[in-house]
């Protein structure tokens, strides 16, 4: 493990997108762990402060209501990163436990997972959502998470059976076999290595996923509406509010909507330079 | 791909780009005169000077309809005629609110009396041709029953000739005018006779065979979909694209000669930005997009023939109590988030230009609060202004306890949450839920927001899944009456949202005296002396403050941005009571206005 750890970290040295992607990431992950402390949120409104520009008092300005932007955003970053963390999480052991034991199983089970998968591909999310928002009430990141990850296993779970399908015709799977291993062995100790890459990629994608569908189910009423959301604040600078059509509250729009970008281009530098970390045919000849 | 030739390509993909973006600022290149290639002598036998094409008289408005194919002219079948509704309709009178004058229509006059009105029609004519007769009025009135079940006041109509129509009563109603302003003639005997003579058979039958036939005309009625509407009223469709509608003059129409503008085009109205974008570019001679005050500001900033008028849209915004719920099944809580609620402040963030319902919450509207209540009657309610003290002093009267942390604890020492509720898409309305639930959560409660989806929020409402929601709290639509404003609010929609339907049926009038609310409803209802309504009212409205089944927040006033001087001119003076014709049906202003010649061409 060390072992890999460290081949890891010398192939990140050398990838400048993954190290890029990283660094962006970390730096998110230490808004939200230790941004809040350093900078309090103050959320009573004060009108007459509206649409301040960039100051050092505020140095994304203010919003619609006097706000600080940037304490929003910071304190918005919490709850952000962990609906992706938690979504990506759920999603990504729904869809790897369904697509391996699809694919390596076959038969009766593989056609009753997929046909499930098919389903959860074909059947639009907002109404099951609707659905499920009707009978629970969501109320913390945890249930957020939960929700979201309910339709958005599908499509790599039919990826991870495409990759089983494939590895467990390798001849070290065969061997595996031949020696009488179980099931659970070559599946945990021969298959789950050999998709690992595979399944961080994607991890790193639903999280960028996560944060879209986020901004989606509070807007349907299915999740409590944060105003220090980033979604939630760049909807409510660019259809509520206005401020799009107001010149001296750009920086209201283009503070929710950079935070927003900057996250999705790390987290797809990060799942671009692990594939080629990760993945040998991709890896540069040293 | 090598590291390094993947960092060539990438510098050339953005030289390239950039290339390209700096040639697309270049001015565009003027024709040079080039060397003179031929010196051959061009004859030029004539000049043709280009006929300028004269720029149609139309004014531009924005508004929704269904999309082709969808789109058919039947306006009691779903997804019929859309916006063009008040322009291809016209009612008998046009009621105005702020005098209470009622200015004759399709009628040419009207005569009153306490069961009926009785109209003598104007010569006018259908789009389709047919001349406009009693027998329409009648079929418009049977269909209305048949389609809507309203006007439910409306006991007949009665056609003695063919320019004579009477309107008769079930009861003296409080204010008639209002109500026949709100109902347009909608249909000609010609296409939709039929109909209406099956269906007067058995309107007002009960029984399953009578059920049954009603059932089956209702089907056919929605089932005739006819390509674009039959217009009595000043204008016609002419022609109906995703984008736009047009609207020509009727040609049969009474005041054809006198209407000034040739066509009505509408933009299509998806959202209020959309709108905004419009007026920014000019593109708009009017519209009522509520719009927050800087976007208003840079609309009067850029286009500086453009005008914001304000006026009451008969409503207000209110903050909803699920009174099927502890704690707000208590009054004492109610009056404590009154007085820990800024409403003005609440307003500046959600409707700025809206008039704030504070100190008081009695269900007449803060425009009308003067004609209707007085001073002196005011002074004898409760005034909420922000007072966290009493607010405290009701909570710990209730057993709440302030914790360490300052939280205020319920008396079984839980700290709970609550949820303001919303519709989202609603941009006001989510504000004002936003605005409360950070004064609230000042305050040491916490409180939060959800924006509920257009579709489901009056379900969830109705189905008491709420704490508190912001919904139309007292209303006046279609009347201007405070009578509707209470059976909204103990009969109606809002009742059903907040459960005062069934758990405020009576209450303590102001001199301690039981009052029954349904009964007072149907006194109001049925008096025609307007001091003696004031007394019911002053009834209600105190029992409605003092208990509080609503909070109301503010008065919305409707932003009427108009354009003068671009495309058209004439639009009435500031102070011109005829605004308060707009609310409800803003499109019905317009045509008024239109059809009297008020609204012209700019010249």
């Amino acid at each position: 493990m060390r072992a890999f750890l460290s081949d890891f970290l010398s192939a990140l040295r050398g990838n400048r997108r993954a190290l890029a992607g990283g660094l962006i990431l970390a730096g998110y992950l230490l808004m939200a762990l230790i941004g809040p402390e350093l900078i309090p949120l103050d959320p009573t409104m004060r009108y007459a402060e509206r649409f301040r520009p960039p100051s050092l008092a505020h140095p994304l300005g203010t919003d619609y209501a006097g706000r600080d932007v940037l304490a929003q955003i910071v304190h918005g970053s919490r709850d952000v990163l962990a609906i992706a963390v938690l979504t990506a999480l759920f999603t990504t052991s729904l869809a790897v436990g369904i697509g391996a034991l699809a694919g390596y199983s076959g038969g009766m089970v593989d056609a009753f997972l997929m046909l499930l998968t098919n389903i959860q591909l074909t059947v639009p999310a907002v109404p099951v959502y609707l659905l499920i928002g009707s009978v629970f009430q969501v109320r913390d990141p945890i249930g957020f998470a939960a929700l979201i990850s309910l339709w958005m296993w599908g499509p790599l779970a039919r990826a991870v059976r495409s990759q089983i399908l494939s590895l467990k015709e390798r001849e070290f799977v065969e061997a595996a076999r031949v020696l009488g291993l179980g099931t659970a062995h070559i599946l945990l100790r021969e298959l789950f290595p050999n998709l690992t890459p595979f399944v961080v990629i994607h991890f790193i994608r639903i999280m960028r996923d996560a944060i879209t569908a986020s901004v989606g189910l509070i807007f349907l009423g299915l999740a409590p509406f944060s105003p220090t959301n980033w979604g939630t604040m760049l909807n409510l600078a660019v259809f509520q509010t206005g401020a799009i059509y107001i010149p001296n509250a750009l920086h209201y729009v283009v503070a929710p909507m950079a935070v927003i970008v900057l996250f999705q281009l790390g987290a797809i530098f990060f799942a671009h330079g692990l594939d080629e970390i990760l993945n040998p045919r991709l890896r540069a000849p040293a | 791909m090598s590291r390094g030739s993947g960092m060539i390509t990438w510098c050339v993909f953005v030289i390239t780009a950039l290339a390209l973006v700096l040639s697309a600022c270049a001015p565009a290149p003027t024709p040079s005169p080039g060397p003179a290639a031929s010196p051959t002598p061009v004859v030029i036998e004539k000049v043709v000077t280009p006929t300028p094409v004269p720029r149609p008289k139309e004014f531009v408005l924005g508004t929704g309809w269904e999309v082709p194919p969808a789109y058919h002219g039947n306006p009691f079948a779903p997804g019929g005629v859309g916006g063009a509704w008040w322009f291809v309709f016209q009612p008998l009178l046009i009621y105005v609110p702020a005098t209470g004058e009622a200015i004759p229509s399709l009628a040419e006059s009207f005569q009153e009396a306490p069961d009926r009105i009785t109209f003598r029609l104007r010569q006018t004519g259908w789009s389709d041709g047919t001349p406009f007769t009693s027998k329409d009025v009648w079929a418009s009135f049977i269909l209305m029953k048949l389609m809507w079940n309203w006007p439910g006041e409306v006991d007949r109509v009665e056609t003695p000739d063919d320019r004579t129509a009477v309107i008769v009563w079930k009861q003296p109603l409080a204010n008639p005018r209002a109500l026949i302003s709100s109902a347009p003639i909608l249909v000609n005997m010609a296409a939709y006779g039929k109909f209406a003579e099956e269906a007067a058979k058995w309107l007002g039958q009960t029984g399953p065979e009578a059920e049954e036939a009603l059932n089956k005309v209702r089907q056919e009625v929605s089932n005739f979909k006819p390509e674009k509407p039959i217009a009595i009223g000043p204008f016609q469709v002419e022609s109906v694209s995703a984008s736009e509608m047009i609207l020509t003059k009727n040609p049969h129409h009474y005041a054809a000669n006198r209407i000034q503008i040739d066509r009505i085009r509408f933009l299509r109205w998806t959202s209020n930005e959309v709108m905004w974008a419009f007026h920014l570019a000019g593109e708009l001679d009017a519209s009522h997009a509520a719009a927050p005050k800087d976007v208003a500001d840079q609309i009067l900033q850029r286009q500086p023939k453009t005008r914001l008028h304000l006026v009451t849209d008969l409503s207000e915004f209110a903050l909803l109590f699920n009174l099927r719920k502890a704690p707000f099944n208590d009054v004492r809580f109610r009056k404590a988030i009154a007085y820990l609620i800024d409403r003005d402040k609440v307003r500046e963030v959600a409707y700025f230009a809206g008039l704030t319902s504070a100190p008081y919450s009695h269900g007449v509207l803060k425009s009308f609060e003067e004609q209707w209540l007085g001073k002196d009657f005011l002074g004898t309610l409760t005034a909420y202004h922000p007072d966290p003290a009493k607010a405290e002093a009701l909570l710990k009267e209730l057993g709440w306890t302030k914790g360490p942390d300052g939280k205020w604890r319920d008396p079984a020492g839980r700290t709970p949450e609550f949820e303001i509720l919303a519709q989202a898409g609603a941009t006001d309305w989510v504000l004002a839920a936003e605005a409360i639930a950070t004064q609230l959560n000042n305050q040491g409660f916490q409180v939060r927001t959800r924006a509920v989806e257009p579709g489901v929020y009056p379900t969830t409402l109705r189905g008491g899944q709420f704490d508190m929601a912001i919904q139309f709290g007292s209303a006046w639509w279609g009347t201007a009456h405070p009578l509707t404003g209470y059976d909204r609010l103990y009969q109606g929609e809002a009742a059903e949202f907040t459960g005062a339907k069934d758990l405020m049926t009576a209450a303590k009038g102001p001199q301690g005296e039981d009052v029954n609310i349904a009964q007072a409803l149907d006194r109001l209802l049925k008096e025609p002396d307007p001091e003696r309504q004031k007394a019911i009212v002053r009834q209600l409205a105190w029992i409605t403050n003092e208990n509080l089944p609503v909070l109301s927040l503010l008065e919305k006033r409707l932003m009427i941005f108009h354009v003068d001087g671009v495309r058209v001119t004439g639009w009435p003076a500031e102070n011109d009571p005829l605004w308060t014709v707009a609310p409800g049906a803003i499109e019905r202003f317009y045509a008024h206005l239109l059809i009297e010649g008020i609204l012209k061409p700019a010249p």
